[in-house]
Parts: structure tokens; sequence; C-alpha cells
């Protein structure tokens, strides 16, 4: 019997929906700076995914255990920190190119109805209002990898845009009809877990559609918050809550620094 | 074999007003920052600089107005925010930015070190980048027939990088532990030519009983800088890390040019020596 907890943030609630969507045995790619996505995937490790294949960066299978605060900033948890490997960025992207990673997780700035991502710029490209860091690998594994996972730390209109300002990696053009006609491997993005709720791609048209809302949030509150007009199935189910198990993990285990916390801006 | 050492000043000489010029390291590690304090200290214009991800290098360059376009994945300080000059720059158009996407930059790059013009590949169809990036190609594979990419060949006039150790002919060796080993060697092997800062200076003695520490031997170096903390205030792991606070210091004083060009100053334009810097700048 599954005790859930009662006792959660809405931060341990996207960390652990988003674990939730990793499988045993599969190999994903993480790249940097979305501390959220690395504590998930340490706990998805840790519990229900024991042979996930994690690739951080460059290092495989990082410690689930090791603070990666004191890894970026002490030189001696530097020399003790534990991976089954270090590999080259060309390892890994030979890795993608062969389409053997199952999964990778991005944040991007915007999102919109098709699942189009933008991590580039806001406004025009040569000019922009808002010149945002740079895609890196979002551009590569919107194609590459098996599917996407996305994660929105705050949903509000200005992320979830009826078209983005410029499209760093395609999402589902043409009706959701684009990746096959062009031969494309990956699957691209497949869930948005915001703080709202999670989201989905419906097969039929590749239009963004509600799947689950957190509990205590109305569908209502979901669309207000998104920028254009989502596909509403008539019964949305609550997002399965984290169980106490989940929950002690996080806290005593994974990330007593909190860490999940670091890109999260509460709601006023 | 010859020996390849020169001073800081001599190194930044060989870069010439209107050069490319190739970074080694990523997220605020392996960054050769005190040659390209050195770049800086000498006034040098219009350079085309190449690095998948920039941060305090590709920052400081624009900062100073050393540089006219950016040829990067991402310029950022992971885990603290935003590039203040980056931004600024490329909003009000005093920069240009070739956006590459982390693989296309790293096929790139592979396909310059291989000799050969260009790297196919499945990635960016259906992605904007190809709208602005001209230079890429898209082409029937003569093969499969499947669309494909051409990514051309990023051949630097001048790779900077910073390693662990080398003997005076320019014999690099990592340190146990060195990650990303692969973004020092491959923009090293695709300049035309490369200038090495290592932390330290190793008799060749050393390196002949340890040749299978050496990532780059010395035909791929032409000149060599001994720069202890040659990397500060970015990190040489495992063996010191980023100098957040330095790094903090540095984002606060890029927020505004005034208090920018007074960091430069301080750092930069009055300091006579790496000492020198390394006294008021360190903080690990």
């Amino acid at each position: 019997m599954v005790q859930y907890s009662e006792d959660y943030t809405i931060v341990e609630l996207m960390t652990v929906t988003l674990a939730r969507q990793m499988k045993d045995g599969e190999i994903m790619y993480l790249g940097a700076a979305i501390p959220l996505a690395v504590v998930a995937t340490q706990l998805a490790r840790v519990t229900h995914a024991p042979n996930l294949v994690c690739i951080y960066g460059i290092w495989v299978d990082p410690d689930p255990f090791t603070d990666y605060f004191s890894v970026m900033v002490e030189p001696s948890a530097l020399k003790d920190f534990k991976a089954s490997a270090f590999i080259n960025m060309g390892d890994l992207h030979d890795l993608w190119q062969r389409g053997e990673v199952d999964f990778g997780i991005v944040r991007p700035a915007q999102i919109d109805q098709c699942g189009n991502l933008n991590n580039t710029v806001i406004g025009e490209y040569s000019k922009p209002t808002s010149r945002l860091p740079g895609g890196v690998a979002v551009g590569d594994v919107s194609h590459l990898v098996g599917r996407l996972l996305i994660y929105v730390p705050r949903h509000e209109p200005r992320v979830f845009v009826e078209k983005v300002d410029f499209i760093t990696g395609p999402g589902h053009p043409e009706e959701g009809k684009w990746r096959s006609r062009m031969g494309i491997k990956g699957k691209g993005p497949q869930k948005v877990i915001t703080d709202l709720a999670v989201l989905g791609f419906d097969e039929k048209n590749g239009r963004m559609r509600l799947e689950s809302v957190h509990p205590g949030v109305s569908v209502n509150e979901v669309q207000e918050n998104t920028g254009f007009r989502l596909i509403i199935p008539k019964k949305v189910p609550e997002t399965e809550p984290p169980t106490v198990e989940q929950i002690r993990l996080l806290r005593e285990k994974i990330d007593p620094s909190n860490m999940r916390g670091l890109d999260y801006r509460p709601r006023t | 074999m010859k020996e390849k050492l020169v001073s800081l000043d001599e190194a930044a000489d060989v870069i010439k007003d209107g050069d490319s010029i190739g970074i080694s390291g990523a997220s605020l590690v392996y960054k050769p920052m005190a040659v390209i304090r050195e770049i800086i200290g000498h006034r040098i214009k219009n350079l085309k600089v190449y690095t998948l991800m920039g941060d305090i290098d590709v920052d400081m360059l624009i900062g100073a107005g050393c540089t006219k376009c950016v040829y990067v994945g991402y310029v950022g300080f992971p885990m603290m925010g935003m590039a203040p000059n980056f931004r600024r720059a490329a909003e009000n158009g005093q920069i240009e930015v070739k956006e590459y996407s982390e693989l296309t930059f790293c096929l790139g790059l592979r396909a310059a070190y291989m000799g050969v013009p260009f790297f196919p590949t499945h990635s960016l169809l259906g992605s904007d980048l190809l709208k602005v990036r001209d230079d890429f190609k898209v082409f029937d594979c003569p093969v499969t027939n499947q669309k494909l990419v051409a990514i051309p060949a990023i051949k630097p006039d001048v790779a900077l990088v910073h390693g662990y150790q080398a003997d005076p002919y320019g014999n690099v060796q990592a340190i146990e532990r060195q990650i990303m080993i692969d973004f020092i060697t491959s923009i090293a092997k695709s300049a035309n030519k490369t200038i090495v800062s290592v932390e330290k200076i190793i008799s060749h003695e050393e390196v002949l009983q340890h040749p299978e520490k050496v990532i780059l031997p010395h035909y791929e170096v032409d000149f060599l800088v001994e720069v202890p903390y040659g990397a500060h205030p970015s990190g040489f792991l495992p063996l010191y890390p980023p100098d957040i606070t330095h790094l903090a210091e540095y984002r606060t004083a890029a927020a505004v040019p005034e208090s920018f060009e007074e960091y430069l100053k301080k750092y930069v334009y009055k300091v006579e020596t790496h000492e020198e810097y390394l006294k008021i700048a360190k903080n690990i």
C-alpha cells in the first residue's frame, strides 16, 4: 500500500512528477543548469529506476548521494566524487547521433502550442529585445533523443506563448506530421511539467493538451496562465502526489541542501 | 623538438586585430583567463570569438571592446545568471551573435581537425538556426537521400587553451580526474596556431616517464606560457574550483559599463604581472 505524503512543497511535487517519467533501464541525458532535473534523476535512480543510465553533462552515473553544490565549489569533494565514467563531449554526441539516448530534459524560455522551444532570443534574432544565453543542446536533443521532457518552474503566459519568437528546437509542426515526413528519429517534446500542471501533446494534431492539474490548482487557472488555447479533456485528473518515502529521500538523502528549489520563484 | 616557452606578453602579441580565436573550456572551468586578460590589456580589436559555452571569457572580451562577433552555443554564468556584457552588446547591436547548437559547434571542430570541409548531421532541421546561419547548408544525402545539414569546419586563427602541465616543448599532460579533455584538444587541433597556458612547467624527463598522460603532443602546440591559477576566476577541476566570490563581484561590476570599466582598470589595465593579479583577485 503506497503511503502518500501530505506534507510536500510544489517544488517537491514537480521533482517527483519528473522522476516518474523516467523508466528503469533507459539512457538519459541532462545538460547543465537544471538543478531540479538533476535531483529528479537521482530520485528515480534510488527508487523505481535503479538501472537508469544517467549522463549528467559528461559524468556517467554520478553518485546519487553527492551534494552537487559542494562538488562545484570544494576541490576536496571533487577529488572524491564518484561516477562510473567521465566521458568526453564527443562521446556524448556520438551517443546522441546514434539515437541511443532515450530521453533528455530541457527548460525553455518560451514554448508554444506545438511544443516548439525557444532559448535563443525574445524579439528579432539580429536585434533582440532580450538576448537569452543560447540553446546549447536544445536544437540537437529535439531531434536526436527518443523523447524530450520539458520542465518549466513557473507556468505563465510569457513562457507559454502562441508562437515562439525563435525556434531553437522544433516540437510538432505541421499538425504533428513533420517528424514522420522528415524521418526524424526523436519523438520530440512529450511531457511538460510546471508548477501548476502536467501537459502532453495530442497524437492527432501535435497540439498541447492538459493531462493533470496539481492538487489545489483549477483547470481555469492553468488556462489563464497559458498564452494559447489548450486542449482540455472533459475529465482532468489530479497529479499523483509524492509518497512519504520519496519526500524522505529527497530531504534527507539526495538533496538536503535544496538544490531542487534553486530556480523556483514562489507565486505571490 | 623546439622549446615553445614565451611570456604572457609575447603570447598576446601573437593575436592581431580582426583575428578569429577559439577558447577552451566550458561552464566556468578550464578557461585560459590569464591570456585573455593579457589580450584585453593589449587592446586588441574586432576579434571573432569561438567557444561552445562562454562565460567570463567571452563576456570580458565583449565588455572590453575587443570583440566584433561571437560564435557560441551559450553565453552565461551557469547557476549564477546571465552574462551582462554579452546580453547588453547583443541587444544594442554592438556585437553579432552566430549561434550554434552544442552538437553543431563540436561537429564544426571535428570537421576542422579531420581536415574535411564540413560534417553532416540530422540535427537542426526545423530549427530557426538554419534561417539565421546561411553558412549551414541543407543537402540531400548521396547515400540515403535524407535531408542533412552540412556544418562547415571551424578553423580559428589562434586557439587559446589552458592545461595542467607541460614540458618546455609543449607536451601537455592532464591532471588526474580532469574532465572535458576534448574541449582542450579539439580546439587546439582545429586552429592554425595554438597558445597553451599551463599551471606548471615540468621537465622533459617527467614526460618521458609518463607519455600516457599527454593529451596534446608538442607538434600541436606553438606557444607555451606558465601561469599558475591561469584559469582564474574560472576553475581548473579538480585542482581548484571556480572563484564564486570573484565571479559574483564581476557580475555586479558588469551590470553597467561604468562600473565594468572600473573592474577592468583594477584587475587588467593597472595590473603589471599575473602574480599581482592573483594577490588582489583570488579568494580561493
